[in-house]
This record gives C-alpha cells, structure tokens and sequence, in this order.
C-alpha cells in the first residue's frame, strides 16, 4: 500500500513542471538576448518560436528580458535609453504563453514576501497580458501590498505607511487593468474574484471593486452585490461601485439583485442609504418605490433628493418631491395593480379587436411597475388582430423596458408590415440601437 | 233627418287633417329645435376642443422661441402674415426686447377655429464660469483628507469683525463639485474626506466614495453635460522673455503685458498690480517663489497659453482676498518635452502651498493640485484631482453673473394674452385651409427662426478666432466650434464686436 501511495507521487512530481527557478542566471538572460537580436527582420511569431525552443529553463530570463522591458518606472528614470521593440516585447510575451505550465509556475514562486517588489509588478503585468480566470488566486497575492515590504513592523501605523510607500499609484493601476483585462477575457473571473474576495488583502479590495465595477456588466452586477453586508466598511464602496456598473446595463435586473440592493435602504447610516437610494433608481426596483417614497421626509437633503431622483426614474412621473403626492399615486396603482389588472391580462389575448384595443390603452396609461407591466402587456404581440399587436408594439416603445425585446423581435416576421415597421420601433426605443426592423439585422446585432 | 246628418258630416270633414297637420308641424319644429341644439353643442364642444389645440400649439411657439434663443437666435419665429405649421395649425413669436434687457415672447396660436395668445417674460444671461465651482470636463478625483465647502465672503467678514479667524464660521453648506464624468472621493481613516453640498457626476456618471468620506448633499447626476466656453485670449504685443531670479521684489506696473515667457526664480517675489491683463506664454515659478496679486485697485487677469508650473512651495498670494478679482485662466494643453530630457511635461503643474485665492480656469488642461493646497474661490480644468488633505472653498460671490459662462434663459413670468387684432386670428377659418389657399410655404417652427442681422465672434473648428457679420440665416453654424460673443441688430454688442 505504501509502496504504490509512493509511486503515485512519484508519478504526480514527475508530472508537474519543474519549479522554476525566478533568479535567471547570467548564461540563460545572455542566450535570451542573443535570440532576440539574431534575426532583426522576423516576426514575432517567429521570434517567439525561437525564444520557446530554447526550453523552460530559460523562462526566467525570457520574463525577466520581458518584465524589464515593460517597466514604465525604469523606463522614465533613463528616457534615453534604447529599449526593446515592439516585435521583441511581443515575442518575448508569445513565448511566456507557449509554456503556460511553466510560466504560472514561475508566477507562483514570485509571490514569495522575498522576492522585490518590481519583480512582482512585472508578473503583474504579464497576468494583465495573458491571466485568465484560475489566475486569481496568484494575482491576489502577488499584489498584496503587505508582502511587498518584508520587512514591515509589527505596528499597524508603521505597516499601513509601508504598504501605501509600496503600493504606487502606478502599483494601483496596474493592478487595477490586470484584474479588468482578466475579466475581460475570461468571464469566469467574476466568479473566481468573488470568491477570493476576502482571502484579497484589506489594500487590495477597494481596488478589486473599482476594477470589477469598471467591467460595467451584468456580471459585475451581481458579483458586486453578493459582497454587500459582508463588511460594514466597504458597504458605501460597493454601493456606489454597483451604481457605476448598472449605469451602462440596462435593466431590469434580477431579482437577487434588487432585493439585495434594497435592503440596504433601510441601513443605520444616512451615506449608505442616500447611495442606494439613487442605485436602486438605477436598477429601476419598482418594489423600492414604497422603501423610497418615506425617505422624502428623511432628515438628511442629500437622502431625500436622491430618493426623489429615484422615484422619477423608476415611475417615468415628475410630480414634486412631496412625500404625500408620491403617497397617495403609489396607492392608486398599488390598486389597480392587485384588483384591475389581472383580469385586464387573462382578457387581451382572447378578448375580440375592440375590447383588445380599449385593454392595451388602459395598460398603456400606467407605469407601475413597468417592467412587469411591460411582460404582461407583450401578451398582446400575439392576439390575433393585426391593429392589436401594432398598438402593443407603439406602447412597449413608450414603456422601454427590455423585458419586451424578445416578443418584439418575433413581431419583426410579422405578417402585417404596420406591425414589423411599430416592432422596429419600439426595438430601437428599448434597445437604442439604429437598426432597420428586419430580423437578420437584429440578429446580426446579437439579439 | 237624413239630410240633416249628411249636413253636419260635411261640415266636420278635415277636422282630423287640421289637427294632423298641427301636429305635424310642432313634431317638425321640435325636431328643428333639436337639430338646432345638437348642432349649436356640437360647434362648442369642436370650438373648445380647437381653442385647446390653439392654447398647446401657442405653448409650443414659446417653447421653440426659448430654444432658439439659447441656440443664439432671436426668439422670432414666423410672423402673422407667414406663420408657421405645427400639427394642424399654425402660429408665430414676436421676441421684444425691454430697456432692462429682458425679453417679451408673445406666442399666438391658431387652430381650427381656436385662437391662443400667450406671454412669457424672459431673462437670457450668461453664468459665470467660475460658478460653476470645482469642476472637471472629464474624471474628477478628491483625495483622502480633502475638504470641500463654500463661504459667502460678507458673512467671513462679519466673522471677522467679531474677532473669529479669518474664515472661520463663515463657511456654508452649499460646496459645489461637479464633472462631466464620474467623480472618486477617497478617504482614509485617519484623512477622513468632507464635501459640505452636492457632487453632481456627468450624464452617465456616478460617484464613487467609501467609508471615511462623508458628503452632505445629493450625488444625483446632472441632467445635461456642461459645456465649458473656451478662453478669449487678449490680443497683446510680446514684451519678450521676463525671467527674476534676484532676491528684491519686482513689480509689474498697472496695465496690460505680454511676455513669451515668466520666470520667478526660487525664493524670488514679483508683485502684480492690477488692474491687469496679462497674457504669458509659459509661466513658471520655481521652488519657493512668491507671486503677490496686488487687486487692491482691481482684477489681475493672468492668461497662460502654453505652459505653466508652479515649483513646490511656491505661493500665490492675493492682496485683497477676494478670488473674483484674480483670474488664472489656463488655454495651455500639450503634454510635452520643454527641457530636453526625454521625459514630457504636462502643460499644467501646480506643486504651490499655502491659501490660494483666485478662479483656476483650464478647460483644456489635466489639473493635479498639491497636497494639502487651500484655494478659496473656484476651479475648473479637463480633468482633476485633488491631492490629499488640499481644501478648497467656493466662494458664493462667483455666482454673479459676468458673461464669460454659458448661454442660460431664465423664465420669469407667463401670462395669457388678448387676441391681437390681425386679419388672420379675426377670420374664424381654418388657419391651414386659408393659408393653403394664398399660396403660404407654411414651414416648420424650427425653419420659420426669423433672419437678423448679426455679428458673432467664435472659435473655428479649426481652432481660429473668426468675427462674422450679416443676416443670421445664411451663417454656417457647421464652422462653429464655441461662440466668443454674439450682437444682434439693435443690441448693444452689435455695435462693439
């Protein structure tokens, strides 16, 4: 039993790659640099082969070649001096990804608290050039601030000046774009940055947030909002980050999402309620309206305006910032949404041209809450009349919610050119994108 | 007897017919009076459904009037003889001119059979720039430990009199820092940032801020992008290079200079006195320099075309306190080598210490002001940061308006008017019908902007300053990249551009 548990990790060792050495030695940066100036005219392709084929054991000096080249700090201390070409660094880089064992080998032991602090930024970058989602972990460490100074003291002023010496606001930016291009090219980062999250020193997270909050997706979204609650200082950050990242999507949002969101409404401090105030306008929660219409009367100016900003957004209404107003229309819709509505829904799709018609405008008259409404009111993209579906599709384009887009899509086939031109529309209302009502085009456009 | 009774049948015969008749002509009459009644309800409910489209048709005539006003036009559109189509009626705008300087719109209306005349009183003004506050075209950044409110410098020197540190109780909540952008406010725990008053981001924009910064107002967007004007600089003839590195302080005399470049070596002092308008090529001030504003007899106006720095420790010191009478207006914006070294330089340096009164204003330029800077009054660039612990206080003063700001029309009454008495509004026709009729072009609002005679000095897309003259139609606004100033037949401008 012994005997094959040894064998097995025998095996398991001789199938890793060797651990690379981070110090190149003079031999191996020497040979590196003979091969990247042998041959001025190839390409760096070719290049990259030639660099490849002199083996793992040159990685180190291949980085190092790479790493220096790359260094903007080392560069501005002597302008003058006469640096790698473009080809050459793209070679030297093409031949750092031919050997992905190795070179996350080698990332791997640069993350040791000895190891020099430019050394670690230029893994840094090159995990901005090639990391990808299972990358993470290493990315976290290599750019903890408080390894890059060993020799920091054990008194948390001396530490946090330390760490803020080393973490540059070059440091930082770096930082910053390597974690954006990782998610960029690998959407599976969002998840694997959520979950390492809280192992990131407390340095790093404030920049990992801002990093994911500038993706601006649906992704960031929900990443974003799975870390709120979790720690009480960086709530307002991840508040208002989450607020940068739904500006560029359009909503609705998931559910999660917004109920995460708002129950942030009803947090002890008046900065974090007045900055999920205006988010949950971003996310247009039109279950926030009750949570937003009380906060008109709060006690601090900032709070109320962004709830009243909020409210506007959501209900597409501009009546004035008065807590009773909001009040009282609230209710009225609140109503007709539990009472009128349903049935006005079970009878559009059956109910004859007339009556259909009477339904839509009816329909067409409210905002709350949109976007459901608008799914409800999609129903009528397929009643049988053609004037029916044609005044849906005007309707949907004043609603401009995106819960419509794909019923409006099918109405761009439709048989009746009035609805396919009303379709087009209402498409480019909601999506607004300039696109002519034919369906490949839509199609083309990833819709 | 048989007689008799064939007598008295006779004499009754068309009775019956009388009475048939009788009422044949009351039911018709009734009738009639029906028709007549459903008739006379059906004019009134049309004519009152045409005056409302005439009143709402009237409203859009004011509402095209103000665009066209903001746009640079008169406010003039159509005129009673050749109104303009909206919808299915038509109307037109006379724009009066008060000797106050504000403005009468009367719109009229007409539709169907309605007719609408209304009257706004405007005011169009242009704001100052540097109310605007501290302001970034593009991202705006404030540092850990920064400070931002405003002061209203009556109530300081109130607070002065009553023996409180100069500035101290006098500050107010109503900070203005916007961007076009986003805005990022760091803080730290011991730096903990403060924004008395709103941070208005861009369009799109958000602000992002963490634990530690506490911000009092609103962080809502704005709801249009600020257009920044472009900076007007004076026409001078070059005095040459102007370099002071002695120790003796040396003054520039009231007036009006231009130098290629200024120079104030380290721990050197230049005084300038105003009134003054002087425009530099390069501005730079070496460590520890001293730049003394003397404002006590008027405003210091300082252009820097090309480049300036501002050496570490250097200071700017304006007598007199008061930032709306000291202008540092920046059109410098290339990031260049200018020493040689290889390294470029960004067209705007600011490494100065000490309270800073004066409006910053760099439209064109990235702007980073050094830690722990004071500046009272306003600043305005590109892009911003803040560097740590700096404070700056808007002063409330630069509100007033001085017209180096953008276009803004102010509305500040509206009123309905009586019909004016013109042969088109007494005629109860179709409007539309009547003009179609007489051959009327009958074009839209927005083509119907009547031709002025005008001047307008603007910056070029090409970058130039070019001054036309002539009827306000044929101008192509295409060329147009930012308007210096406009003058109208009749204004006071036309006469002076």
């Amino acid at each position: 039993m012994h005997f094959r548990i040894g064998v097995w990790l025998l095996l398991v060792a001789l199938a890793l790659p060797a651990p690379a050495s981070d110090a190149p030695t003079v031999a191996s940066l020497r040979r590196v640099s003979v091969a990247l100036r042998a041959d001025a005219d190839k390409s760096a392709e070719q290049l990259a082969e030639t660099l490849a084929a002199l083996g793992p054991v040159d990685l180190p000096a291949i980085f190092e070649h790479w790493r220096s080249a790359t260094d903007a700090d080392r560069l501005a201390a002597s302008p003058r001096r006469v640096g790698l070409s473009e080809v050459q660094q793209k070679a030297l880089l093409l031949a750092i990804k031919r050997m992905p064992a190795e070179w996350r080998a080698l990332l791997q032991s640069l993350t040791r608290p000895e190891v020099e602090l430019p050394v670690r930024r230029g893994a840094v970058r090159a995990l901005r050039e090639i990391g990808e989602a299972h990358d993470a972990r290493v990315l976290l460490e290599l750019a903890r601030p408080s390894t890059m100074k060993p020799e920091l003291g054990e008194n948390a002023d001396e530490a946090e000046t330390s760490a803020a010496a080393s973490f540059t606001e070059a440091a930082v930016e770096e930082f910053e774009t390597c974690v954006e291009r990782m998610l960029e090219r690998d959407a599976a980062s969002f998840e694997q940055f959520g979950q390492r999250f809280f192992d990131a020193d407390a340095e790093l997270r404030p920049l990992l947030i801002e990093a994911i909050s500038n993706r601006g997706t649906v992704a960031a979204v929900e990443v974003l909002t799975h870390l709120l609650g979790k720690d009480g200082e960086l709530d307002l950050l991840l508040m208002t980050a989450i607020g940068k990242s739904a500006a560029t999507v359009a909503p609705p949002f998931g559910k999660d999402i917004e109920e995460a969101v708002r129950s942030m409404l009803s947090a002890d401090s008046a900065d974090l309620v007045r900055e999920t105030a205006l988010v949950v306008g971003r996310l247009e929660d039109a279950e926030a309206i009750q949570a937003l219409v009380p906060l008109l009367g709060h006690a601090n100016r900032g709070v109320r305006q962004n709830a009243y900003w909020s409210l506007k957004r959501i209900s597409g209404l501009s009546f004035a910032a008065d807590q009773k107003t909001w009040a009282a229309w609230l209710k009225v819709e609140e109503v007709w949404w539990r009472d009128t509505a349903p049935e006005l829904f079970d009878r559009l799709e059956t109910a004859e041209r007339p009556e259909a018609l009477d339904i839509v405008q009816q329909i067409a008259r409210r905002r709350y809450p949109r976007h459901p409404l608008a799914v409800e009111l999609a129903r009528g993209l397929s009643h049988g009349d053609c004037e029916v579906r044609r005044l849906t599709c005007i309707a949907l384009a004043q609603f401009r919610s995106r819960t419509a887009v794909a019923g409006l899509l099918v109405c761009l086939d439709d048989a009746s050119p009035e609805v396919r031109t009303e379709a087009g529309r209402a498409l480019r209302a909601v999506t607004g994108l300039d696109l002519p009502p034919v369906r490949t085009e839509w199609d083309r456009a990833g819709y | 007897m048989e007689c008799r009774v064939a007598r008295t049948r006779s004499a009754r015969r068309g009775s019956v017919l009388l009475i048939a008749l009788m009422v044949t002509v009351g039911v018709a009459m009734l009738g009639a009076c029906l028709l007549q009644f459903s008739a006379s309800a059906s004019r009134a409910q049309l004519q009152s459904v045409d005056q409302k489209r005439a009143f709402y048709v009237a409203e859009a005539g004011l509402s095209e009037s103000i665009f066209g006003m903001m746009v640079g036009k008169s406010g003039n559109i159509g005129s009673a003889e050749s109104p303009a189509r909206f919808g299915d009626g038509v109307l037109w705008v006379e724009a009066l001119k008060t000797e106050d300087g504000r403005i009468v719109l009367e719109s009229n209306g007409l539709c169907g059979g309605g007719r609408a005349s209304q009257s706004i009183v405007v005011q169009q003004h242009a704001n100052s720039i540097a109310s605007l506050g501290i302001f970034s075209d593009g991202d705006l950044v404030v540092r850990a430990g920064s400070v931002i409110d405003s002061y209203d410098p009556d109530a300081q020197l109130l607070a002065g009199l009553v023996g409180l540190l100069p500035g101290a109780g006098a500050m107010s909540s109503s900070g203005k820092i916007g961007s076009n952008g986003n805005i990022t406010v760091q803080g730290a725990k011991r730096s903990v940032t403060r924004i008395d008053g709103d941070v208005t981001p861009g369009v799109n924009g958000t602000v992002i801020s963490s634990a530690n910064v506490t911000i009092s107002g609103s962080t809502v967007p704005r709801s249009a992008p600020v257009v920044l004007p472009p900076i007007d600089v004076p026409s001078l003839v070059s005095q040459g290079t102007l370099v002071h590195m002695a120790s003796q302080a040396l003054t520039i005399a009231t007036g009006q200079h231009r130098y290629d470049s200024l120079t104030v070596g380290a721990h050197s002092r230049l005084v300038v006195v105003g009134p003054q308008t002087m425009v530099v090529g390069s501005m730079v001030l070496e460590r520890g320099a001293r730049l003394l504003l003397d404002t006590s007899n008027g405003k210091v106006d300082i252009h820097a075309t090309d480049y300036v720095s501002f050496g570490a420790g250097s200071v700017i010191d304006n007598q007199q306190h008061d930032p709306a009478k000291a202008h540092l207006y920046i059109s410098a914006s290339r990031t260049i080598d200018r020493n040689g070294d290889g390294v470029p330089e960004a067209p705007v340096t600011m490494l100065c210490t000490g309270a800073m009164y004066a409006t910053v204003y760099a439209p064109a330029a990235s702007l980073t002001l050094s830690n722990g800077l004071e500046v009272f009054g306003a600043v305005t660039a590109a892009s911003l940061v803040l560097g740590e612990n700096s404070k700056l206080h808007f002063d409330e003063a630069l509100l007033v308006d001085d017209g180096t700001g953008p276009d803004d029309v102010k509305l500040l009454s509206w009123k309905v008017l009586e019909l004016p008495e013109v042969p088109l509004i007494n005629m109860r026709v179709d409007p539309v019908v009547l003009l179609r009729l007489q051959g009327a072009a009958l074009l839209s609002p927005c083509d119907s902007h009547q031709d002025v005679e005008f001047k307008i000095k603007y910056i070029s897309v090409k970058g130039e300053r070019v001054v036309w003259a002539g009827v306000e139609a044929k101008f192509d606004w295409s060329q147009v990249r930012s308007v210096v100033a406009i003058g109208r037949l009749g204004d006071a401008l036309f006469g002076i551009l």
